[in-house]
């Protein structure tokens, strides 16, 4: 600490007795932090901070692995305290019965509604993917959240060694969970439907009323866009359109449970509740196959 | 020095925020460790130390989150900023004081970052995001504080050299 300190620095009181020096211009301080943040900004819309992050997080995928794993551990011990192991192996068998269930239920109606269509527009037999979100899948398994309460995105430890790339659809056994946004070595990041920058293109599964589904801020889903004069009810199923080439088609997105309808607006608009629980996820499947179309465009452009 | 003790703890917390703390949430909230030692270390250290934490602490959680970049890098750094006058309060040390900094300073926090992200054209219902999201981790991050602040405490002591300027 210099010696020559002006009787005019501010002092500040240390737990020790003691007095100590105080910054000078705090608003220079802020001023040159915030500048440097916003330098950084730069740099990472321009692209020159992705090898650095994709260096550390290499580094830190196994570290992330290990207490994503200590943490599901403590908390299986913490539920087989409170569980007989009898009534847990029933209960999974019921939900992996009642997913069973739900998902052929929804291709049910899927074959209903199209051969409805079908049959009114005297089209002949047109094969229908029925079980195309069942194609080529990798497990890949949730190593860790956003840092950030206000964000929803999850680590997967799964990479661009592993084939992931960005745009890849990803689900679980109840539905869509969102997509990969972020690619790196052996992990990558995971964009959910309910983050305010997910926006997925729907359709309510009766009616086939199309509509986006939007994320947002605090982890709701809302499905916009859809006219007024439709009629939407509580209950209805939310299923992808496939409009966009972003996604596939038929895949359960939730359940309207509220419909906001303002006469002042051209649309209305329904609250959707997830069929995922995306505060229990632990493991994905990764749509590998599905080429979104911005991707399946630039592939072809390049030579 | 400073930066190679700060850069690695902060790097840690930083991990245990995103892999640990999102099991132990309560109403959809966890924690804000990094948060935590940023306020804690700026009402012991002061402003340039104190933004300095928050700077290498709000690069760790843009490594490890997918948001768009800079906004908890910015939110932390003005938070830090806010807290910093406090340093010289004599209660300081009280615990009641502690809780209710922290706690502030994590609502803050959350606030700006709402407001940066609707800056940057991200639609959603900021009132409500502030009432459901930052309110509950502000609160649990505040009773966190008196678990975690003397552990920092006990950085401080044993990292800080007493000069006498008289």
């Amino acid at each position: 600490m210099t010696r020559n300190r002006t009787l005019h620095q501010p002092l500040a009181w240390t737990e020790k007795g003691a007095y100590i020096r105080r910054a000078r211009h705090p608003w220079r301080w802020l001023a040159a932090f915030v500048s440097l943040c916003l330098f950084l900004i730069g740099l990472q819309s321009l692209g020159y901070l992705a090898p650095a992050r994709d260096l550390l997080l290499e580094a830190l995928t196994p570290a992330q692995a290990g207490l994503a794993h200590l943490a599901t551990q403590a908390r299986n011990v913490t539920q087989t305290l409170h569980d007989l192991q009898t009534l847990r192996q029933r209960n999974a068998e019921l939900e992996a019965e009642v997913n069973r269930l739900l998902v052929e239920n929804v291709q049910l109606k899927e074959i209903e509604a199209e051969n409805a269509n079908l049959r009114r527009l005297l089209a002949f037999a047109e094969q229908h993917p029925f079980f195309q979100y069942r194609g080529a899948q990798v497990v890949a398994r949730v190593i860790g959240r956003d840092p950030n309460n206000l964000a929803n995105f999850v680590a997967i430890d799964l990479g661009r060694e592993q084939g992931m790339r960005e745009g890849m659809p990803v689900i679980t056994e109840r539905g869509l969970v969102g997509r990969i946004s972020r690619v790196s070595r052996n992990s990558s990041q995971v964009l959910l439907i309910i983050d305010p920058a997910s926006a997925v293109n729907g359709m309510i599964q009766s009616s086939r009323l199309t509509g986006v589904v939007q994320g947002q801020v605090g982890g709701g889903l809302v499905i916009d866009y859809i006219p007024q004069d439709a009629k939407v009810l509580p209950g209805e199923i939310v299923i992808t359109s496939g409009l966009g080439g972003q996604f596939p088609r038929d895949l359960v997105i939730g359940q309207v449970i509220a419909v906001r309808q303002r006469d002042y607006e051209m649309f209305q608009q329904a609250i959707v509740r997830p069929s995922v629980d995306f505060g229990q996820i632990e493991q994905v499947l990764v749509i590998t196959d599905f080429v979104p179309v911005a991707e399946d465009e630039e592939a072809t452009e390049s030579p | 020095m400073r930066l190679l003790l700060c850069a690695p703890l902060l790097g840690l917390l930083a991990l245990l925020q995103s892999s640990l703390l999102p099991h132990f949430s309560i109403i959809g909230a966890h924690p804000d460790l990094v948060l935590l030692a940023v306020v804690s270390w700026t009402l012991l250290r002061g402003l340039t130390e104190g933004l300095t934490w928050a700077f290498v602490g709000g690069l760790w959680l843009e490594a490890l989150s997918g948001a768009p970049f800079g906004l908890s890098l910015l939110a932390l750094v003005i938070v830090a900023f806010l807290v910093s006058p406090l340093e010289t309060t004599l209660f300081r040390q009280h615990i009641v004081f502690l809780i209710a900094t922290v706690t502030a300073a994590s609502f803050v926090n959350g606030a700006v970052y709402l407001l940066l992200l609707r800056l940057s054209g991200n639609p959603g219902a900021a009132l409500a995001a502030l009432w459901r999201i930052v309110t509950p981790a502000a609160l649990y991050t505040g009773l966190l504080t008196p678990i975690v602040y003397p552990g920092f405490r006990w950085l401080h002591r044993i990292t800080w050299r007493e000069q006498l300027e008289w």
